[in-house]
């Protein structure tokens, strides 16, 4: 089902972006994690070679988080198409053990947290305190972690691998 | 890669031959666009705030439909750090409890002393506030801003700038309104300034957010003195905020910079109460001003005020 390839990865990224917004009783300084999460989705999508996540999606998943949280316009949409960027690039690098996936993956998110610090410092023309961001990052790449061992399971578990393709080559 | 020879074509597994993912000149485009409503942003551009808001209250039945799953594991994890604090809890409270019982007996006796002497001096009864019970749906703080989104609006005739409290005192006011939802700017938020006063001798001060859970106590007094521990309420100057509403006590060791732990936890924030407070002088200045705009239009002369007091 092609639609499925665009459904899911778009809808969890908007899911996750309300999730964000939603009052969980967190106390204020552990709040970045749940901005975070759209990034990992966002990463996890981007490597993903059956789905399709366009960068429109990206930017409105961010500019509705912008809306919600009353903070400055464009800054978690900046972030986002950062955190899809970087998922790009990392594409690109061939990892075939679980360890360097995740290693990529914790580059990937230590990465996008220094920018979004970086931005909002710039925005308040003032170095921010920066504990929450290395919290967030934290529990960020803890979720990074669960989400590649779940991914390595479900591999060896014996999901069906994708057909095999054969492309003529000159 | 497994490769296979045919004569002079080789054929490559489909893994190895699928594009690669491309960076589109779209995205260059939209990074350009949040980074110049960014700028827009930080310019303050009115049109934006309103657009924003709008688009919140469009969103209210989502958060209140997402609020239903996420209420019973908020539930659960407020149930599990209760039970884990459990035994500290317990011990406070027996000890709050020993001391409130003392309080209480003092607090009999002076109600009873003041209710006599507001009786001889035939004082104003104090005007009871009307107020309003709601619910968070949705919770904004973070680097920028803290602010909390309510279910109750225009509809339940919440204003903007009514005062927001809780069980434990003052959270914040409301700063925009649609027909269903109302954002509060909470006490910690960098664009919240509160009117208190400090202390048994009720220094006048203004608690000003800064983002962190600490708001500051700015334009003291020279010379006044402030201990940690003092009581921090509104003083109701400039006709914002009711007076007397509880905010919490000075904390921090730095006396020359001192901060307020605030006695609410705006961490956890789940029904908040909209007390329905308009400011009494804004009435009296719209009358003056109305009175004096007739006397202009119509010639005669204005009318002179009346003096207070006996």
């Amino acid at each position: 089902m092609r639609w499925l390839r665009f459904l899911l990865p778009v809808a969890s990224v908007a899911a996750l972006t309300i999730v964000a917004i939603l009052p969980w009783g967190l106390p204020t300084a552990d709040r970045f994690v749940l901005p975070l999460l759209p990034v990992v989705a966002i990463y996890c999508w981007t490597l993903d070679r059956d789905a399709w996540l366009p960068e429109w999606s990206v930017f409105l998943a961010g500019l509705l988080l912008d809306v919600l949280t009353q903070g400055p316009l464009g800054y978690w949409a900046l972030v986002y198409l950062v955190a899809y960027v970087v998922a790009v690039y990392c594409s690109r690098f061939d990892v075939d053990t679980t360890a360097q996936r995740l290693a990529l993956f914790t580059g990937a998110i230590v990465f996008v947290t220094l920018f979004a610090w970086l931005a909002a410092s710039a925005y308040f023309i003032a170095f921010l305190d920066a504990e929450p961001y290395v919290r967030g990052a934290g529990v960020a790449v803890l979720a990074a972690a669960i989400i590649t061992l779940l991914r390595r399971v479900a591999r060896s578990a014996g999901v069906p691998a994708r057909p095999v393709r054969l492309t003529r080559r000159d | 890669m497994t490769r296979l020879k045919d004569g002079h074509i080789y054929f490559g597994r489909g893994d190895g031959a699928a594009p690669r993912r491309r960076l589109r000149p779209l995205l260059l485009l939209l990074m350009f666009v949040s980074t110049a409503l960014m700028l827009l942003s930080r310019l303050d551009h009115s049109m934006l705030g309103d657009v924003r808001w709008q688009i919140a209250s469009w969103m209210t039945p989502v958060f209140k439909t997402a609020m239903i799953p996420v209420e019973p594991i908020r539930e659960m994890g407020h149930a599990i750090s209760t039970q884990v604090s459990l035994p500290d809890e317990v011990e406070r409270l027996r000890k709050e409890n020993q001391k409130l019982s003392s309080w209480e007996w003092r607090a009999r006796q002076l109600e009873a002393k003041l209710a006599d002497i507001e009786a001889i001096a035939k004082v104003v009864p104090e005007q009871k506030l009307d107020f309003i019970t709601s619910r968070v749906i949705a919770d904004s703080s973070g680097a920028f801003v803290h602010n909390v989104t309510i279910d109750a609006g225009s509809a339940r005739k919440v204003k903007c700038g009514y005062p927001v409290v809780n069980a434990d005192g003052l959270i914040g006011r409301v700063v925009d309104i649609g027909p269903n939802a109302a954002r509060v700017l909470l006490a910690t938020d960098l664009n919240s300034r509160i009117p208190v006063v400090v202390g048994p001798k009720a220094v006048r001060a203004i608690m000003a957010g800064d983002n962190s859970s600490r708001p500051r106590l700015i334009y003291i007094p020279d010379g006044a003195k402030i201990s940690p521990g003092d009581d921090v309420s509104t003083s109701g100057q400039g006709g914002l905020f009711p007076v007397g509403l509880r905010l919490g006590v000075v904390a921090g060791d730095n006396i020359q910079k001192p901060r307020v732990a605030l006695r609410a936890n705006l961490d956890r924030l789940d029904y908040v109460s909209v007390l329905f407070y308009d400011d009494p002088s804004a009435h009296l200045t719209d009358d003056l001003m109305n009175g004096k705009g007739a006397s202009d239009s119509t010639g005669a002369a204005p009318k002179t005020s009346e003096r207070a007091g006996p």
